[in-house]
């Protein structure tokens, strides 16, 4: 299964979409299809300061949890609140619908050490 | 297990494998977990029909003159009341009557001399043991390798199932089975399940299972997995073993003293569990329901008032009430009968502790789930 190329990863399944100083952060869709039926995920509020490889929330699906890891460090602008009503947007759509938040970076340098679409495929 | 520990696959393994399944181990079995999406396959379930492949479970066979005598002394229930065609849930007790099994005993004749069992896939070596420790004058065979089972779950199994057999299913009542002929094969259908929906579990030979699941099929069935399986369980509050019964749960505990008759002789673990019972249950099955967007999982802590009052034997997320939900044992100092400390906890607070994650749940009333519930 090819990974979008213009997004970076990390071994722990979460990528991201740069855009100017924004990011925006959603789980594979690798990491999607090995939790199944996602049933809730619990986000953190906008405006929280994150620092890379923290824990920023949580995923639940119907047989497992796991939670989600913060790509670079920066401060959460945005949620994606549609997932409160509609968690499966992870399983379906999980480049797009499926995002899960927005972060402004800190630390543009931290890009350069995560990782392209195929060396993320290599890990698997 | 160990890794050279050889998994046994089903009559209906290929099948599963064509049909795209994600194949795990389970009790010592490569068993479909989920084909499409377990959500998806609960909704078949309880909103039309699905099929399971549970030809995992074990499926004995006990004849001979002795072979009620030797059924009777092995388990909890009375199986000389069973008539033609009946069947009955039932325990395997230890000495010191924990729950080394729950299964069904069938008659197929009514006679003295015949009669079968489903046993979990996990405890079926165990069950061999202890049943033929019972035994005298009769002669026990295993005939899970050579057989097949389905079992065909959902409000619309009965719909589905009569026009692919010559068996009149409307007069087929719960925990009744007859042999008939299932989309053109030899087959046993009772009206049992685990899953808290009317449907049938059929038994045929392990050469026909794939043209009675390939029929199944095409009569509109959905193929549902493990994964499934064991969500619509829990919603109906169905113990599993190894989870909410096991060697060190005794039947008082988790409400199964209805299934452990006074009147008939004596079987094994009988004078530990009435003496259990008489004294009090010294813990508890109860059922929890999560007021977070969390799902407390097997071997959580349950805590209430801050004190630990005992442990999640099973966690999931409950389609039908859109939240987690869990089966626990929780402590019962004052060794009250359990309706009684059931009713003491319903509507109070608990918390369940894994690590330093903490969801808050409430104790409600079991099962989660009641047929028809959702129409």
């Amino acid at each position: 299964m090819p990974y979008p190329s213009e997004l970076k990863y990390t071994a722990e399944h979460e990528w991201i979409r740069v855009e100017g100083d924004i990011g925006t952060v959603g789980i594979t869709s690798h990491a999607a299809e090995e939790l199944g039926d996602i049933v809730f995920v619990d986000l953190p509020d906008a405006g929280r300061v994150v620092a890379r490889g923290r824990t920023f929330g949580t995923i639940e699906s119907v047989k497992t949890v796991a939670d989600l890891y913060m790509p670079v460090s920066g401060e959460i602008t945005e949620v994606n609140e549609a997932l409160n009503d509609a968690p499966e947007a992870v399983n379906e759509d999980p480049y797009g619908a499926g995002w899960i938040v927005k972060i402004k970076l800190s630390d543009q340098s931290e890009l350069d050490t995560l990782l392209s679409g195929d060396a993320y495929e290599g890990t698997l | 297990m160990t890794s050279e520990m050889q998994l046994r696959r089903t009559p209906l393994f290929h099948v599963h494998v064509e049909e795209g399944a994600k194949i795990v181990a389970f009790a010592g079995w490569e068993m479909p977990v989920q084909y499409q999406s377990i959500i998806a396959e609960h909704a078949a379930v309880r909103g039309a029909a699905g099929i399971f492949d549970v030809s995992h479970m074990g499926r004995l066979r006990v004849t001979g003159p002795g072979a009620l005598a030797s059924v009777q002394l092995a388990v909890t229930s009375d199986v000389s009341k069973l008539e033609a065609g009946q069947c009955v849930y039932s325990l395997l007790l230890t000495e010191d009557a924990g729950i080394a099994d729950d299964l069904f005993v069938y008659s197929p004749s009514g006679r003295d001399d015949e009669l079968t069992l489903v046993v979990n896939a996990v405890n079926t070596d165990k069950d061999l043991a202890m049943i033929r420790a019972c035994m005298s004058d009769a002669k026990l065979a295993d005939e899970t390798p050579t057989t097949a089972m389905i079992a065909l779950q959902g409000p619309k199994a009965e719909a589905m199932l009569a026009p692919l057999t010559d068996l009149d299913l409307g007069s087929l009542k719960l925990h009744r089975f007859a042999v008939g002929t299932v989309a053109g094969t030899e087959a046993t259908v009772s009206r049992t399940g685990y899953t808290g929906e009317d449907g049938f579990e059929i038994v045929t030979r392990a050469e026909d299972g794939p043209t009675l699941w390939r029929a199944l099929r095409a009569a509109g069935a959905v193929s549902c997995g493990l994964g499934a399986r064991d969500v619509l369980r829990l919603e109906a509050a169905y113990p599993l073993w190894g989870h909410e019964i096991d060697n060190d749960t005794r039947p008082s505990d988790v409400g199964a003293a209805r299934f452990c008759s006074a009147e008939k002789g004596d079987y094994v673990g009988r004078a530990a569990h009435e003496a259990y019972a008489a004294a009090g249950p010294l813990k508890c099955l109860v059922g929890l329901r999560m007021t977070a967007k969390r799902i407390a999982r097997e071997d959580a802590e349950v805590r209430v008032s801050g004190a630990a009052e005992g442990r999640v034997t099973s966690g999931t997320y409950s389609p039908v009430l859109g939240c987690g939900i869990a089966l626990a044992h929780v402590a019962n100092p004052h060794r009250k009968p359990i309706r009684e400390r059931r009713a003491e906890l319903a509507g109070r607070a608990a918390v369940c502790v894994t690590g330093s994650v903490e969801v808050p749940a409430l104790f409600v009333d079991l099962p989660f789930y009641r047929r028809g519930q959702l129409h």
